[in-house]
């Protein structure tokens, strides 16, 4: 799966630049080849007619010879003369060679002076009556002798019959053992046919022309070939092959040389084609009716196309290298897209995990790098948003406790209202009765004798509905709304009219009451009631926290000035009782806290007194102390200071108070 | 996205090679090019030329089933000469100029052939000319198919000299092949010491003939030379076999009957007569066989084929191999490029000479056979090289011996009579 983007761009270059470059060099190759071929065509074809020209010009030229010849008064007398001298008393008569001495040496000359190898004079029965080169066939007769399949008879016979100048094929002349064409012409005189005038042709001269390579390279040559029944013969010698006159043949319907055959036949044309030695040539072929010969100029098609192949093989090179190069470009540009992609991605996967502090590097400056930098920025985001999320979770889980606490304390103070309100509907409920059990008590108690033994008790009873008067009315303050009057307190007398209630408490758990007044203490702007309310809370706890322990203990009271020039007073509670735990001295102030078990305490007792005390712009605070026991400490300041207390008016502790 | 880079690719190499490939075997399209053929149908001569239109038209289907030439149909346009050599002339002047034919095929009679020479002359144009005639012309806007005098008469007389004898009758009609014929023949038989015997001249579409066949049977020659053309021939031979001339007794050769002319006369009555021609319908060849059946195929399986049909339909055929060589029908690139062209006709090798404009032949003798065919019984094999001047007579000789004749009947090539 890896560069899959890599194998697409590969093949998408490829196509893009491959198929038309493709396209375009095989297209040129093409045009170009096919204009060459045009090209090296039509030279060769202005080669081969030219040769053929060369060749047709050469025979009429022989032709308009020997019928100027024929025509000649001197040939006519000497053919009659050897004609008869032959016929009479034959070759070796004097006769004979009394006309040969006349004629003969015109005869020579001509030959001589035009170049042909032989020249004869045939009378027309067909009787070889003279001949310059004295050969074989001297006296003989073309119609009956050892010669009349020559090609020299079947001319002299063409002449007599057609009464025309004939030239023969080219074929080997037994007499001479060479191959020869000839030319007869018909002699007349005065109207009549009186004999034949032949003239051997040197093959030389028609050789030459098929052999002049002017224009035809290094492997061009000319092909004459004769068709003789069903096979063509090689006429002439070629370049290629120097012994294929008369020798070389080739069977008609065979793939040789199909463009020799063709023009053997009588059709020109142009093509390539494979010649006798099995390679491809390029060939113009044509048809010679003077000699019935096939005439096929051909060259080596690897040396005509060279340029063509050179071309060709620069094309390659070309697309070659282009490919190679298109490859390695692709592949570069395919890793330089995927890999960022690939970096991105794997990013993006750790990421997905859940590990949003990973920044994935930007390492190009292109769209993904801009897409890798937008990628990071979201993930800060997210995670600064996760954070957000957190904090605000966090926020509102503090803020649901908080509303939680802040409810509780409601509930709390509604409680804590309900609860006075409730204190207070019972004090008012046992007032009545107190009075009638108060009053009913002092005057029983007035009616009795000194000596009475229930006096006693009545006194005791008394003591203790004054008691309970006192604290049903300590309980409807409680429950009252009452603003709370200030006034200047005695903080002294305070504290001995709580040490009052609660001393009988203390007798009966044998406690002992150590009292350390300061000399002078100012008053303390407050309220009085509050204030012994808090000090009779203290003082309970402190009972009953040493009561826990047993029997005996001792409680200090101890009031001092604070401060310079005497900002506050404070008031300190000690005891030597066990030291409350740790992990509750955070927690006493709180309502409806207490240790002791259930139905015992309320747990309000400190939070009220905590209550009055900030009320009072004062503090209390609360320690376990080093050598043993708990010390409480109440700070109140004076008249003057005022400050960094709650106020009286503030609504929660309002309705406490 | 590569799919379609893919598909746009093969879509644009198809169009690419379709627009590169050669034209290959298809049905001719494009512009036609035009053709004239030009020949009497109706008239003294219809009997001869009618069918030589056969063979043009046949030879014209076959080039166009093989695709046209450069691919291009050939349109025919017959013509008719009515046998009258002025309305020859005056329809091959239609043909070049109206019509804008680039070649034209036809004629038959020299008289026709001489007349229209000077329109073709002056027109730049090109006449295909498909029957033997006399000789003694030469026209650079001609190409003549047909046999020159060497290429027939002389042939033919050498060898009646070898086989029949040497005692000779002329017969003739009375216009300038037959007398042109016969003054070369004349030279021949002189040349060769042979003999004479009478010299007749029937005019044209005359059946006048009595005479003549009465002055054969008093002279009583070996053989009988005929230059007879068109119905004429009916009306003699008639004569001569109910006088009791058969072929046999005093064998004719003519020199303007063939297959064709045979289904008319009558094969019956002409057995044992002689013909000369370069082709019979009888040649044994694959060429020939091929071209017998497919005129049969489309004219009818008791149809004939003759020497002058064989020469106009090959004459078809190397005019073709001109325009395609020449690359364009142009009249005068393509009278260039007919020069040495060459043909496998149903005769066989057939080349235009360059130098004359005259085809190399070979030269046949023919027996008539009851069926109307011929027995080949004799061949020159190789092709002939054309001498359209017999060597006797000088050209200037020659041409004055056409002009006599011309100026004799009052500037024309016919006898016109009296």
């Amino acid at each position: 799966m890896k560069f899959r983007i890599g194998n697409k761009l590969l093949l998408l270059f490829l196509v893009v630049a491959l198929v038309p470059l493709s396209g375009v060099s095989y297209l040129t190759y093409r045009d170009a080849e096919k204009n060459y071929r045009k090209e090296a065509t039509a030279s060769l074809a202005v080669i081969a007619e030219s040769k053929a020209n060369g060749i047709k010009s050469y025979l009429l030229e022989r032709m308009k010879d020997i019928t100027v010849l024929s025509h000649t008064p001197s040939l006519i007398d000497a053919m009659e003369r050897f004609e008869a001298a032959f016929d009479r008393e034959g070759l070796d008569s004097r006769r004979y060679q009394a006309v040969e001495k006349e004629w003969g040496p015109f005869l020579i000359q001509y030959k001589g002076a035009t170049g042909y190898q032989d020249l004869f004079l045939i009378s027309p029965e067909g009787d070889a009556v003279f001949s310059v080169e004295k050969g074989e066939d001297l006296g003989s007769n073309y119609l009956t002798g050892p010669y009349k399949n020559s090609e020299l008879a079947e001319v002299f016979d063409r002449a007599r019959t057609l009464l025309e100048t004939e030239v023969s094929d080219f074929g080997y002349y037994p007499a001479t053992n060479e191959p020869a064409a000839f030319l007869a012409a018909p002699i007349f005189k005065e109207g009549h046919f009186v004999g034949v005038v032949a003239l051997q042709m040197s093959n030389q001269e028609v050789y030459q022309a098929v052999q002049d390579y002017s224009g035809l390279g290094e492997t061009g040559e000319t092909i004459v070939g004769s068709r003789i029944g069903n096979q063509v013969i090689f006429v002439a010698p070629t370049r290629q092959d120097p012994f294929s006159a008369f020798r070389r043949r080739l069977v008609i319907g065979s793939h040789e040389l199909l463009p020799l055959q063709e023009a053997a036949q009588g059709k020109r044309g142009s093509g390539i084609s494979i010649d006798y030695r099995g390679k491809k040539v390029l060939a113009v072929w044509d048809y010679l009716p003077s000699f019935r010969w096939g005439i096929v100029v051909k060259i080596d098609s690897a040396e005509v196309f060279k340029p063509i192949a050179a071309m060709r093989n620069r094309f390659v090179v070309i697309m070659t290298l282009t490919t190679l190069m298109v490859i390695l470009l692709s592949l570069f540009t395919a890793k330089s897209i995927a890999k960022p992609i690939r970096t991105l991605q794997e990013g993006t996967e750790i990421i997905a995990q859940g590990d949003l502090t990973k920044q994935i590097p930007v390492t190009t400056k292109d769209e993904l790098g801009l897409l890798t930098d937008a990628f990071n920025k979201m993930t800060l985001n997210l995670k600064r948003s996760m954070q957000d999320l957190e904090r605000r979770r966090k926020e509102s889980e503090e803020r649901e406790k908080q509303l939680k606490e802040t409810q509780a304390m409601l509930v709390q103070a509604g409680k804590l209202t309900a609860m006075g309100q409730l204190g207070a509907g019972i004090a008012h409920e046992l007032n009545q009765p107190l009075t009638a059990i108060q009053g009913l008590s002092q005057t029983m108690f007035g009616r009795m004798k000194s000596t009475d033994p229930y006096r006693q008790p009545l006194e005791k009873v008394i003591e203790q509905a004054k008691r309970m008067t006192k604290i049903i009315e300590n309980i409807r303050k409680f429950g009252r709304e009452a603003k709370g009057e200030v006034e200047p307190v005695d903080i002294h007398q305070t504290l001995e009219d709580a040490l009052m209630l609660v001393s009988a408490q203390l007798k009966h758990h044998g406690i002992e009451v150590i009292k350390e007044y300061a000399d002078s203490l100012p008053s303390v702007q407050g309220n009085a009631n509050q204030l012994q309310q808090v000090f009779t809370n203290l003082l309970t706890n402190a009972c009953d926290a040493l009561d826990e322990v047993g029997l005996g203990g001792r409680i200090w009271m101890i009031t001092q000035c604070r401060g310079a020039e005497a900002r506050s007073v404070e008031v300190v509670f000690k005891n030597d009782g066990p030291s409350i735990p740790e992990k509750d001295i955070t927690e006493i102030f709180n309502p409806f806290f207490t240790t002791k078990p259930p139905g015992k305490g309320t747990g309000l007792g400190l939070s009220i007194s905590y209550g009055i005390i900030r009320d009072h712009h004062g503090s209390i605070e609360v320690e376990n102390l080093k050598e043993g026991g708990v010390e409480f400490r109440i700070s109140l300041p004076l008249s003057e200071n005022t400050e960094n207390t709650a106020s009286p008016t503030d609504p929660i502790f309002a309705k406490i108070l | 996205m590569i799919r379609k880079i893919i598909f746009a690719t093969i879509v644009v190499s198809v169009g690419l090679s379709n627009f590169s490939c050669s034209r290959g075997e298809k049905a001719p399209r494009g512009e036609p090019i035009k053709v004239g053929v030009l020949h009497s149908l109706t008239g003294t001569m219809a009997i001869s030329e009618t069918s030589v239109v056969d063979a043009t038209l046949l030879a014209i289907e076959e080039l166009n089933g093989k695709g046209g030439v450069l691919g291009r149909p050939v349109k025919p346009i017959v013509v008719d000469g009515a046998s009258d050599w002025p309305t020859f002339a005056k329809e091959a002047e239609r043909l070049i100029v109206e019509e804008k034919v680039s070649v034209v095929f036809g004629c038959w009679t020299s008289a026709s052939r001489k007349t229209v020479k000077p329109v073709f002359e002056k027109q730049d144009h090109l006449l295909f000319y498909p029957v033997q005639y006399e000789g003694l012309e030469m026209s650079p806007n001609i190409i003549y198919t047909g046999a020159a005098p060497n290429q027939q008469l002389i042939p033919a007389v050498k060898w009646a000299f070898e086989n029949l004898g040497k005692r000779f009758f002329l017969v003739a009609s009375d216009y300038v092949f037959p007398r042109s014929a016969n003054a070369i023949m004349k030279d021949q038989i002189k040349a060769l010491r042979g003999e004479i015997l009478g010299e007749e001249y029937i005019l044209l579409g005359s059946s006048d003939v009595r005479g003549v066949v009465q002055r054969i049977i008093a002279t009583q020659p070996d053989v009988i030379l005929n230059t007879i053309n068109g119905d004429t021939n009916v009306a003699f031979f008639r004569e001569l076999k109910q006088a009791g001339i058969t072929g046999d007794k005093i064998p004719t050769i003519s020199f303007s009957i063939a297959e064709d002319e045979l289904r008319t006369l009558g094969a019956k009555m002409m057995v044992g007569d002689y013909a000369a021609w370069n082709y019979f319908q009888s040649i044994k060849s694959d060429e020939n066989a091929g071209f017998v059946e497919r005129f049969q195929k489309k004219y009818g399986p008791h149809r004939v084929t003759d020497d002058p049909m064989e020469a106009a339909y090959f004459g078809v055929y190397l005019w073709a191999q001109a325009v395609e060589h020449a690359e364009t029908d142009d009249v005068k690139a393509v009278r260039q490029a007919i020069k040495n062209q060459s043909f496998m006709a149903p005769e066989g090798l057939v080349s235009v000479d360059a130098d004359n404009n005259h085809t190399w032949k070979a030269v046949r003798i023919g027996k008539i056979t009851e069926k109307g065919q011929f027995d080949i019984v004799w061949t020159s094999e190789k092709p002939v090289r054309p001498v359209p001047y017999p060597v006797y007579r000088s050209e200037e000789e020659w041409h004055q011996f056409l002009q006599n004749l011309y100026e004799g009947w009052g500037k024309k090539w016919a006898n016109p009579g009296d």
